[in-house]
Formats: structure tokens, sequence, C-alpha cells
């Protein structure tokens, strides 16, 4: 365990360092995504300011909204992007050198690859959640329990796409379907919390988990809900154990493809 | 007829060299241009119907001479004419006569059967569905498609995957074709019958071959001239088996003796041992300095034979010591 | 003519296979309904706060123009930057060089092949669902049939222009990610995509009158009793546009062609 924990390190290291090669590219990238984002809070915030409270949403929630979906998306990409990868590599071939690896094959492809326009998203999550954190005076409590909620999050993206990924071992094509999923959990837990009710909050916390993303930890953290609290910690616990179980499972399906290069 | 026709073809590269020390903003202004010469004033001709080797080691000019030929880039100096026409000022016109196929770049849409890709093709090139209908069905028979034409490309073999490549760039029938290294990471099944396709199409249809490779074997068996070029120069162009003769200096002798050899004798100038022991012995004969008759003489008067073999050297030893010569 | 034919066989043989990759169509078709019924879900409530109108359009309107961003999304013509970007890099872009259709017409074709089928059967299902759920909206129809179809057109020729000039910026830098980020953000927010348009604050709504971004979406404004009086207006500006960009891309295009042909790439 420690020996593959230092080889992660050792790889993501190494990917840092190529991506500051490129100077320029590597400060656009980070500053890109900023704005990028920057974007999605303004309209949101509009939105709030204009329609008032909705479903026990104030206008300021959507800062706690990002800074933490940010944040958690952001420590994923960042430093695991190598797992969106996944059904490149497969359909590349390149997968074969991770099977040959001695050490744990998911760690290694996991860290084999950093985004830069992660780091983006990490520091915007950052400034999103101190913001957020000054308008709410949230206590010292309140900021660990943000923490350990960030770290749930962190979990669950990096297992739902590990799962929606995984899906490419038993497709010939499964790059598609593999984003497509992974843009429908993505991009409904970028929506103004207030917007989920009934049946839709039902399938965004159990099928698709997009809302324990950002949705329900500031929900916790505003209204210290134990029930939820129980709830995103078993969900995350469930899906860290059924994604990596999912993974292995469906490397057996892997058979290799010759590599060539396809320009289409 | 001279189908291809060049003079004086010259291409510089530009670029900027940085200074490490210095920063981003410095280099930015600072920068000294540089020049590299990737292809420095070459002259030859091909005939139509011809079938040309055009080979060097890495980084010798091959590819660059290859894009300025189909148009892809501008020359720096000299003239190109391909059938009359110079590549980048007619490149419409000339893309009717040419097909380019690169060993190391698919043309085929991934995610979609040959026949598809074919159609598209035959689209671009102005042909009627019933001429490419009928172009698909005479590629099919010569390149044998039919077991995979209607899968999708991404799951065909490799070998498979040349062979539609290659028909695909077919299908308008060019005069003339560019083949850039097309049998590379093939099987030997693969390239065998991928080397049949290419003497077939030179000898049946009457396309003229343009072909680099770094394997002597394609060029042995599909071209009737060779042309080396090194540094960007051409270093020799002669017909393939006129290279072997005049290359040719060295030949191998393996002998096997009755029992076995005791004693090893001194040679002959022009000939050294390679390995010698007690159940074989090879030497190596440089033909310049002494002939083959003289040398088995030598050989059955000082040693106890069964048998003996004698080898010409490849032409792949034989590029090899061109290569390094020059 | 010819060039016609090409693009039309172009078209189908992408269209087809797109309708025989079912798993795709089904993505695009959940995508599509999670995210109108989120939205729609969203405004119901509001509208209902407000008391049923908000700046003077009602909800049902308002949801019909979001229902077209949507659809218009499912055709994402967005995605030939990122076409043109994985040819630049892999090389690919050489190979068409030298064929007798110019490179950048390929891809258009390939780009609108690629949504076509999925938009269609989306649109018209959507279309359905639509009316049986809220009510035929209230339409000048003799004005927003046609104009409708024409500044749709218009506007996905537009953003065809528009992401083309961001994916060929990638010949020149490495990563034009970060520039496909921000147009496509304006594009996005000026088209109301989570923001309907009758919502917009004004500095927004002039933003999205007169800027090429928010010309590429104004089907989405077609909805509205406003577009009746200033729809030829409108594809006026959208012509504009197109012009305009049309000539930057030539520029942009021709300066990324003579690199290749005179540096290799």
């Amino acid at each position: 365990m420690i020996k593959n924990l230092k080889l992660a390190f050792l790889n993501i290291h190494m990917n840092i360092k190529n991506a500051k090669e490129l100077k320029i590219s590597f400060i656009i990238s980070i500053l890109g995504m900023i704005l990028n984002n920057i974007s999605f809070l303004i309209l949101w915030y509009y939105f709030g300011k204009s329609v008032g409270i909705i479903n026990g949403w104030e206008p300021t929630d959507i800062f706690g909204l990002y800074g933490i979906s940010g944040a958690s998306y952001g420590i994923i990409m960042a430093f695991f992007a190598g797992i969106i990868q996944i059904p490149t590599y497969i359909s590349s071939g390149i997968f074969d050198k991770y099977l040959t690896s001695p050490k744990s094959i998911l760690m290694k492809v996991s860290t084999s690859k950093v985004s830069t326009s992660a780091i983006g998203d990490l520091i915007y999550g950052i400034i999103c959640f101190t913001i957020f954190a000054i308008i709410q005076k949230l206590s010292i409590f309140k900021i660990l329990l943000s923490l350990y909620l960030v770290i749930l999050s962190s979990i669950i993206f990096y297992s739902f796409f590990l799962v929606a990924m995984s899906i490419s071992f038993y497709l010939m094509d499964g790059e598609n379907v593999s984003s497509g999923l992974t843009n429908i959990f993505v991009s409904n837990s970028l929506y103004h919390g207030g917007a989920f009710t009934g049946i839709l909050r039902f399938v965004f916390i159990f099928i698709i988990p997009s809302l324990l993303l950002g949705t329900i930890p500031v929900e916790i953290i505003k209204t210290l809900s134990l029930s939820k609290f129980i709830i995103i910690t078993i969900c995350t616990i469930i899906w860290l154990y059924f994604s990596i179980k999912f993974f292995y499972k469906s490397l057996k399906k892997y058979n290799s493809n010759s590599l060539f290069g396809f320009g289409n | 007829m001279k189908l291809i026709d060049i003079k004086g073809l010259t291409k510089d590269y530009k670029y900027i060299e940085k200074d490490e020390n210095k920063g981003f903003i410095y280099n930015l202004f600072n920068g000294k241009e540089k020049i590299k010469r990737a292809v420095d004033n070459i002259t030859f001709s091909v005939d139509e119907g011809e079938a040309i080797a055009f080979i060097g080691p890495n980084g010798a000019g091959k590819s660059t001479t290859i894009k300025m030929l189909s148009g892809i880039i501008y020359p720096t100096k000299g003239s190109i004419k391909i059938n009359g026409l110079t590549p980048i000022k007619d490149r419409e016109k000339l893309s009717y006569q040419i097909g380019c196929v690169f060993g190391q770049r698919s043309q085929l849409l991934p995610n979609l059967p040959l026949t598809e890709s074919m159609y598209m093709f035959g689209a671009m090139y102005n042909m009627n569905k019933k001429d490419i209908k009928k172009r698909i069905k005479e590629l099919s028979e010569l390149f044998d498609l039919n077991e995979f034409i209607n899968q999708p490309v991404r799951k065909l073999s490799l070998g498979q995957r040349m062979r539609a490549e290659i028909a695909l760039s077919l299908i308008h029938r060019p005069k003339l074709i560019f083949l850039d290294e097309p049998t590379i990471g093939l099987d030997v099944v693969a390239k065998k019958k991928l080397r049949d396709l290419f003497i077939k199409i030179n000898k049946e249809e009457k396309i003229t071959i343009f072909l680099t490779s770094h394997d002597t074997e394609d060029i042995q068996s599909i071209c009737d001239r060779c042309i080396i070029i090194n540094h960007g120069k051409i270093v020799i162009d002669e017909p393939t088996n006129r290279l072997m003769k005049d290359y040719v200096k060295n030949k191998t002798i393996t002998i096997t003796p009755n029992s076995s050899f005791i004693e090893f004798p001194n040679l002959l100038k022009g000939m050294k041992y390679i390995s010698k022991d007690k159940d074989q012995i090879i030497i190596e004969v440089n033909t310049d300095i002494i002939n083959t008759q003289e040398v088995l003489q030598f050989l059955t008067k000082k040693l106890d034979i069964d048998d003996i073999i004698i080898d010409n050297e490849s032409l792949e030893s034989v590029i090899r010591g061109i290569y390094e010569k020059i | 003519m010819k060039k016609f034919k090409f693009s039309i066989e172009v078209i189908k043989i992408f269209m087809h296979n797109q309708i025989q990759d079912k798993s795709n169509l089904l993505l695009d078709m959940f995508n599509m309904f999670s995210r109108c019924f989120i939205v729609f879900l969203l405004y119901a409530y509001i509208f209902k706060l407000k008391g049923g109108v908000v700046n003077g359009v009602d909800y049902k309107t308002t949801m019909y123009s979001m229902f077209i961003y949507f659809c218009i999304m499912i055709l994402n013509i967005r995605r030939i930057d990122q076409l043109i970007m994985n040819d630049v890099k892999s090389g690919s872009v050489e190979l068409y060089m030298n064929k007798p259709v110019s490179y950048l017409f390929i891809t258009f074709y390939k780009t609108i092949g690629k949504g076509l089928s999925s938009f269609l059967i989306i649109s018209i299902i959507g279309t359905i669902l639509m009316i049986t759920c809220l009510g035929v909206p209230n339409l000048n129809l003799s004005i927003f049939i046609p104009s409708f179809i024409i500044t749709l057109i218009l506007g996905q020729i537009l953003g065809l222009i528009i992401y083309s000039i961001v994916g060929i910026a990638s010949f020149f830098i490495v990563d034009n990610r970060p520039i496909h980020w921000i147009v496509d953000k304006f594009v996005m927010i000026l088209g109301g995509s989570y923001l309907p348009i009758s919502m917009f604050p004004p500095l927004m709504k002039k933003l999205a009158y007169i800027s090429p971004f928010g010309a590429i979406n104004f089907a989405t404004s077609t909805v509205y009793d406003s577009w009746n009086y200033e729809f030829i207006k409108r594809i006026g500006l959208q012509i504009i546009w197109i012009l305009v960009f049309v000539f930057i891309l030539n520029i942009i295009y021709k300066k990324a062609k003579e690199k290749t042909m005179i540096n290799g790439g």
C-alpha cells in the first residue's frame, strides 16, 4: 500500500513537471478554467438574486455549491485524470502497458495523467468556498465538516468516473457512452440546488449521484442534518467499494487492440 | 513518358533557436533564426509505369520529398512536374491523378465500414454512384476485401486495414501512388500479401509506384529502381538488381567438416574468419580483392570439407553499408 | 453542384452511422430529457412564485425557448473545434491537404452529419411531448416557420465558422481548449441555456442581441412576441456576422495552411 502511494506521488509529480514545461499554456489553461467557471457562478448568482430563496436555497449558497464541487472535481482531475483516459487507452491499445506493470493497475492508470486546467478548478473551488465561509460566518467545526465533505465528494467523483469509464471494456466504441454518462453526472451537479425536488432529488442522489457532489454537502453544512450526513457517508462507501470491484471485473473483458494511428 | 520530373528540388525549414538560460519573453524577441536544409538540390525523373523505391536513413528527407511531390508542402527552390502539373499551383487537378498511403496514419473513417469511406472519397473525387459501385467491386476483387468490407474499420486487423487503406487511395484510379512505409508493423504473411498486391497494381493497373520503406524485402520484390537519399541529397540512383551487383562486395562461405576441424589455416588476403570451431567455419570474402574460384581452390586444398555454402550479402546489409559510408 | 453532391454524401454517411449507433441516441435523449425536466420544474416553481408572468413573458413561452436551446445542443456543432484540434495534433490534417475538397468543408459536413439524426429525432419527439404537456405555443405561424428555419440555419453556419476559428487556433497554440471554454460559455449563456432570455438583465440582453455569440442562438428568441417585429433585423445581423467571420476564418486558415506547407506543421 505504502509502495503504491509512493509510486502514485512520483507519477503525479512527473506529470506536473511535464505540464509545467509548457509554461504559457499551463497558465492559460488554469486561468481559462477559472474564467469558465466564473461564468456559471455569475449566472446562478444573478438567477438567485432575481428570484430570491427557492426551496431553502439563498443566492449566496451557490458559492458553497461551486466551492465544494469545484474543489473536489479539481482534486480528482488534477491528480487522477488518468481514469477518464481509460476508454482512449482501451481503444488505442495503450492499456497493455498498465497491465504489465507490477504495481496496482488502478493506481497506475489513475495517476497516469494530470489535467492542468483542473488546477484552475481547484483554485476556483477554494476561492468560492472561502467567500461562502465568510458570508455564512462558518465556525471551525463547520469548516472541518466541510473538509470531510470535500473528501467524500472527491471519492464520489472518482468512483462514478471509474464506473462510467469501465463500461468501455464492454463496448467497442465506448468513448461516447462514457463521456455521455459523465456529462450527465457533472452537468446536473452544477444546477441551482433549489431545482431538485421529489423524484428528481431521489434520482440524482441514489442513481446518478450528482447531488452528492455539492448540493447535499451545502445543505448539511447549513442545516447540520444528521440524516443527510449518514446518507452521504454510506453512499460514498458503497460507491467506492462497488466501483473498484466493477473496474477489476471489467478488466477481465479487456482484449488488446492493435495500435494504429487513426486520425479521425 | 516522364510522369515525375524534378529539378533542383530544395526544402529549407526555419526554426528559432532559443537560449535555454533566458526566459520566454527574451527568447520571443531575441531567438536566432536558423535554417535546416531537409532536401538539398535533388534532380530525378520517373517514367510512367515504373516502381521506384525512395529510401534513406531516418531524417534523410524522404517524407519531406513525398510531401512536396503530393502538394502538401511548398518547396523552397526547384521545380516539380507531375504529369505536367505543378503540385502547389495545380493542387486540385493533381489530386485526381495521385493517391497517397501513409503507413502510420489513416484516412479511413474508423467507426464506419470501408464501403462508406469509399463512397465518401468517391464523391470527393466527383465520381457518380454507379461508377463508385463498379470501382468498389473491382477493388474488392483485386484486394480480397469481401470478407470484411462491411465491418467497421476499427474492427479490422492491421493487415486488413492496410489493404483497405490502399484500396481507398485507388478509388479514383490515380496514375501514381505514393506509399510511405506501407508495410510497417505487419506480420510476414500480411507483408507478402501486400507486396504481391503492389506488383499487381503496378503491372495490371499500370499504376506508377513511389515507395519509401525501411524493409528491404519491399524494395527488392516491388521496385525496379532504387533511389537512396541521405542528408537531403541523392547518393545512389540505380536499378535494384544493378545495386546488388555493384555494391555486393562480400560473400560469406560456410563450411562443415567430414569429421571435425582440427586446425585453422592462415587465410589469403581478402578472406577473414567470422567464426571458427570444430563443427563449422564461416569465412567472409571480399570479391574486390580475391575471386571466388581462388578461394574455393584454396579451401579444398587446406580443409577436409563435407559441405560448402556460399551466400551473397543481402540487400539489407548492402544498404546498411551504403548508409554507413555516406 | 459537385461540391453540393459531396456535402450531401458525407452528411448522409455520418447520419446513417449515427442512427445505427443506438447508445449515442439514447444518451442524447436521456441528457435532453433530464435537462428539460430539471429546468422545467425549476422554472415552474419560480413562475408560480412570481404570479405566472416574469418580465411580461409567461411560463409556456419561456419553456419553448429553452426547449429550442436544448435541441440545438443536440446538434452539437461546437464539436468541430475538437475535431480540428485532434486532426492537427495527430497530423492527419495533412492527409486532406492534397484532396480536391477543402479540409474545412469536409469537417463542416462531418460535424453536421454527426449530430443531425439525433437532432431531428429528438426535436420531433420533444416537440410532440411539449405540445402534449404545455399546449401549442402562441405564435404567428406564417412568420415563425420560415424565419425560424432561416435563423436556425444561419445561426448554425455562424457557429460552425466561429468554432472552426477556435479549432484552427490549435495550429498556432498548443492547447486551444481555454479559448473553447470561453467562447462556449458566451454562446451558452447568451443563448439562454440556464437562464431564459426573458429573464436577462438589460446589459446581457443587449449583449445577446448585438454579439456574434448571441447570434448563434437567435433561434431561441423566435418564440417571443418581440421576434415578430425584429426578425428581419436579427437575420440581417446574422448575415453580417457570417460575412465578418468568413473573412476572419479565411485569413486564419490561409495562415495555418501556409504554416503547414512552409514549415511542415
